[in-house]
């Protein structure tokens, strides 16, 4: 079944998305020194709040997110270079990846800012997979992204990479939706999301 | 492993960067309280980052992220680690004389409140072994002026694993007394310094989310403590 993308009415107004590290926790020792294990699980979390709209237009809004059924369905929402990603437009194949690094086959010479969000894959695809680019890099024929999370899955070489504006695929982190308010004039919502891996 | 700092874009606006001691006791049937210190005090602080450009948060969200969680560490640098100096020689009108001043104020007199610029940072070596758990250190070869209390000091060559800050609580002389208490034994002539001195930190918790807004982001906090 296609994954829902959110409608074009929810619009971002702002946006708190951090990579959630499921390690095997903390080591305390007599001396308090700590032994952090790598972490075994990556995967974004956050707040979404959407821009304020008509009640109408709200009722539309939280009927999207209420016909995910909880937890149960993921969804898909664009997030935007400029805003939840560095300004940036590239897309190519892949040529090799490791779990913390993908080589892309790029048009030269755009930097690639930190923080640009890469969407890896086909969004409607269960492999698909959201990560941002940790450090700068100017793209090239064979540019090397370091990213996070870590891939889930081998990236099958030629799989497409898009870089900027991308879509992240959540799933809403509660069953009730507690963020939605509507008054006679406008109405709000906002949601808790973390990473679907479906 | 990757070397990592603080990036610069990320700004502090409030720190409290503070030495969190350990001790274990519970309070007897009476109601009073008995502690006992055990090793392992350490450095801990809560930062405040003002709103940045959207830009720059995004940069300082592959930041974080790139320490992936707990287990990377940073080098961080709270602004008092870094202070600047005034004026060493003051002229004061009316009664007062012109006096010289290379104290950081710690001596209770008036200064003239403008800025020079950063103090630069001194080298010096341990005159004497030190303990493991010691509080104190014999210094060598550090101005007595900047033997100050409340001055941050790393112990240890930069890349040495061991290195470690302290702030000095007394000054004697050449000798300090510093917290946290120094983790590993070191011998004579072990490098020192004061100055633009920083600490190995981690995060202290969950990955803290960088509130994104329309061109900006908002304030957030991080909290770190030290890595060891």
């Amino acid at each position: 079944m296609a994954v829902p993308i959110a409608p074009a009415l929810a619009r971002i107004r702002s946006l708190g998305l951090a990579i959630t590290m499921a390690d095997r926790g903390v080591v305390r020792f007599m001396r308090r020194t700590f032994a952090v294990a790598p972490s075994v699980s990556e995967l974004w979390a956050g707040s979404i709040d959407f821009a304020p709209v008509s009640p109408k237009d709200g009722a539309t809004l939280v009927a999207f997110f209420e016909a995910l059924e909880g937890r149960a369905a993921p969804f898909l929402i664009q997030l935007k270079a400029g805003f939840a990603s560095q300004a940036v437009a590239l897309s190519g194949p892949i040529s090799s990846a490791t779990r913390s690094t993908i080589t892309v086959t790029l048009s030269a010479g755009t930097t690639i800012p930190a923080g640009t969000l890469i969407g890896i894959g086909d969004p409607q695809s269960a492999d698909y997979q959201m990560c941002e680019v940790l450090t700068d890099v100017i793209s090239s024929a064979a540019t090397v992204l370091d990213i996070a999370p870590r891939l889930r899955k081998p990236a099958s070489p030629g799989t497409t990479v898009v870089l900027g504006t991308v879509y992240g695929k959540f799933q809403l982190a509660d069953d009730r939706i507690a963020g939605f308010s509507s008054s006679v004039s406008a109405a709000e919502l906002n949601i808790s999301v973390i990473e679907a891996r479906q | 492993m990757r070397l990592r700092t603080w990036p610069v874009v990320a700004r502090i606006s409030e720190w409290t960067t503070a030495v969190r001691a350990h001790s274990r006791g519970n309070a007897g049937t009476s109601g009073d309280y008995q502690f006992a210190r055990a090793p392992g005090a350490s450095w801990s602080a809560e930062i405040t980052v003002p709103p940045m450009v959207t830009a720059n948060a995004l940069r300082f969200r592959a930041f974080l992220h790139s320490l992936r969680g707990r287990s990377g560490t940073f080098y961080f640098q709270a602004p008092d680690m870094q202070p600047v100096a005034i004026p060493q020689v003051c002229t004061l009108a009316g009664p007062y004389t012109t006096y010289t001043d290379c104290t950081m104020h710690t001596d209770g007199k008036p200064y003239a409140d403008a800025h020079t610029g950063v103090i630069p940072t001194v080298y010096g070596t341990t005159g004497a072994s030190i303990a493991a758990d010691a509080l104190a250190v014999t210094t060598s070869g550090i101005p007595a002026a900047r033997l100050v209390v409340g001055a941050y000091m790393l112990i240890g060559g930069n890349g040495d694993p061991k290195q470690q800050l302290v702030r000095i609580t007394s000054v004697s002389g050449s000798d300090v007394t510093v917290v946290p208490r120094v983790r590993s034994a070191w011998p004579s002539d072990t490098p020192i310094q004061i100055g633009r001195v920083y600490g190995l930190f981690r995060l202290a918790g969950a990955t803290p989310e960088v509130p994104l807004m329309v061109q900006r982001s908002g304030a957030m906090t991080v909290q770190i403590e030290e890595a060891y």
